[in-house]
């Protein structure tokens, strides 16, 4: 029998390779019912369950867009490629949207890929960290002049997209199988998105590009000089007070500090 | 950090009975505060900073003791503890000061990756001298007694060379751990490898047994054999009870856990496990006081 490191590291790869065991398993696990395979198969089984479990847990949706077999062929695929790399499954599946946009079996739905990044902000934002959001009074006291060197702590759930796609409108209408399917027009265009949790529950929310370009630069460490200007950019009609009070109102930022 | 004048946890009487917490069964939980000992969790569920786990965990633990159960920690591996995941294991039992912290005698990580499975330890001195570093490490982190599960199996090494309840005991008189004793595993475990799970239960130190585990299992035919997987999703069966029975006769009143990961039912479901658990406890106490 081999040494315990290369012991572990022989069932690492019969697990999460092609199945098949090697000289080091054959010669260690005791001989009597099973063979070694199948003895091995067993965790290996029992391995790929529940992180397709796992997986079907924190991508719900994309789970019903392409359905039961697809996925677990699909979560098998990523699991192989991906494994954990962390022993709490919360930190698991981070890289599923990006495999999919490259997973040529999915191809045809081309926005699965989106779904699944916003899968799993919605799983981030739902374990992130706690924090009382601002409120618009706490800004009253400020100078007026003071206010374009002011930067603001996004909420620590905060999480920003943007797709090609009607991605939110299809993520909606996948929350429930009750129902009438609905029909999404691909063409309907992309759209920017904010998902966050300001208290209990996870908010998806639609932002006008505008507010989501203003908001990429707050999260990004800018003042709101620059953060206004990058909202202009994208958008020459941009209503800078009427966003920034929705955003507050929304619970977006946790605090306020000035800048250099 | 672990601060000296930390409120002390609570400890859950030696006579009672808990369920594992789940998810689905948060609301009803605080809302009807049904009566039970304690609630167990799996630590690793709990490493995320905060939001809606925390919030219904929190709310759980003003009413009930809690145990962490681990699943992550690895202390069969021959790569050195993780530092991040001991740190983050730390944290779960500093923030909520449970009354029981355990682990497995098995190994979950090999080279960086995790297998979500925990795999049975070669049973050799060497092995006993890493697993007993490794519990002490983990004791001092959490700067408090920890038990170790006995695992289930499914294979056996031929470099075996101490039985597993010798190696547990041996583990708990080195390493000064407790033991927690899942009867489920030792009956899979004995039907996957073919020993007299009784033999087992009678070897065990029933001093060093902190807790018991008691769970479903399920048995699908495998190349012509019928193998016993502990897929935690069923009743406990009448043969593990029996064993439950007789590791009460010897261990006296341990805090005991109904375990049902898989196929989770209605929270009723698991309190009728857990009453069924208690009239078991009940007739050994009321047997001790005779005897």
């Amino acid at each position: 029998m081999s040494a315990l490191p290369e012991l572990q590291t022989a069932f690492k790869q019969a697990v999460f390779g092609d199945g098949q065991t090697n000289a080091t398993i054959e010669s260690a696990i005791a001989t009597g019912g099973l063979t070694a395979a199948e003895k091995v198969s067993i965790h290996r089984n029992n391995t790929f369950l529940t992180l397709t479990d796992s997986l079907t847990a924190v991508f719900p949706v994309v789970a019903r867009l392409v359905g039961e077999e697809f996925f677990a062929a699909t979560a098998r695929e990523f699991i192989q490629r991906c494994p954990p790399r962390h022993a709490s499954l919360l930190f698991y599946g981070g890289g599923f949207g990006d495999f999919l946009d490259g997973f040529a079996p999915a191809a045809s739905l081309p926005y699965l890929g989106d779904v699944a990044r916003l899968e799993w902000a919605w799983h981030e934002a739902f374990h992130a960290g706690d924090a009382k959001p601002l409120a618009a009074d706490d800004l009253q006291r400020l100078a007026v002049e003071s206010l374009g060197r002011l930067k603001l702590t996004p909420h620590p759930s905060a999480r920003l997209l943007i797709s090609d796609y009607p991605t939110a409108a299809i993520w909606q209408a996948n929350q429930s199988c009750d129902g009438d399917p609905e029909t999404i027009n691909l063409d309907a265009g992309g759209c920017t998105l904010l998902v966050i949790r300001p208290a209990l529950d996870v908010e998806v929310r639609i932002l006008k590009p505008g507010v989501h370009a203003l908001l990429s630069v707050l999260i990004s460490g800018g003042d709101l000089t620059q953060a206004h200007a990058g909202a202009v950019a994208v958008d020459e009609n941009f209503d800078f007070e009427s966003a920034i009070a929705d955003l507050i109102g929304g619970g977006t930022f946790t605090s306020y500090f000035q800048g250099d | 950090m672990l601060a000296s004048n930390s409120p002390t946890s609570i400890s859950p009487p030696p006579a009672s009975v808990g369920v594992g917490l789940k998810a689905v069964h948060f609301k009803e939980i605080i809302d009807t505060r049904p009566d039970l000992g304690f609630f167990e969790v799996h630590t690793e569920n709990y490493m995320g900073d905060g939001g809606p786990t925390h919030h219904y965990l929190e709310a759980i633990a003003e009413h009930y003791p809690l145990s962490m159960h681990g699943v992550g920690l690895s202390l069969g591996s021959s790569a050195p503890l993780n530092k991040e995941h001991l740190r983050a294991v730390r944290d779960v039992v500093d923030r909520y000061r449970p009354a029981l912290v355990s682990e497995h005698l098995s190994w979950c990580m090999a080279d960086g990756v995790f297998l979500n499975d925990l795999l049975e330890l070669p049973l050799t001195k060497a092995t006993l001298d890493l697993v007993t570093d490794r519990v002490a490490a983990f004791q001092d982190a959490v700067g408090r007694k920890v038990l170790v599960e006995n695992p289930s199996s499914y294979l056996a090494y031929d470099i075996n060379e101490i039985s597993e309840a010798d190696f547990l005991n041996e583990l708990a008189r080195r390493s000064g751990c407790g033991l927690l004793l899942d009867v489920n595993n030792v009956f899979v475990s004995s039907r996957n490898l073919d020993f007299r799970p009784e033999d087992y239960i009678d070897a065990i130190n029933p001093d060093a047994v902190g807790e018991i585990h008691l769970a479903g299992h399920s048995i699908t035919r495998h190349e012509g054999r019928d193998i016993h997987i502990d897929d935690h999703g069923s009743v406990v069966t009448d043969a593990v009870w029996a064993l439950y029975s007789r590791a009460l006769s010897r261990t006296g009143p341990v805090p005991s856990l109904i375990e049902w990961d898989t196929d989770i039912p209605e929270l009723s479901v698991l309190l009728s496990e857990a009453a069924k658990a208690n009239t078991f406890m009940q007739s050994g106490v009321d047997h001790v006081s005779v005897a």
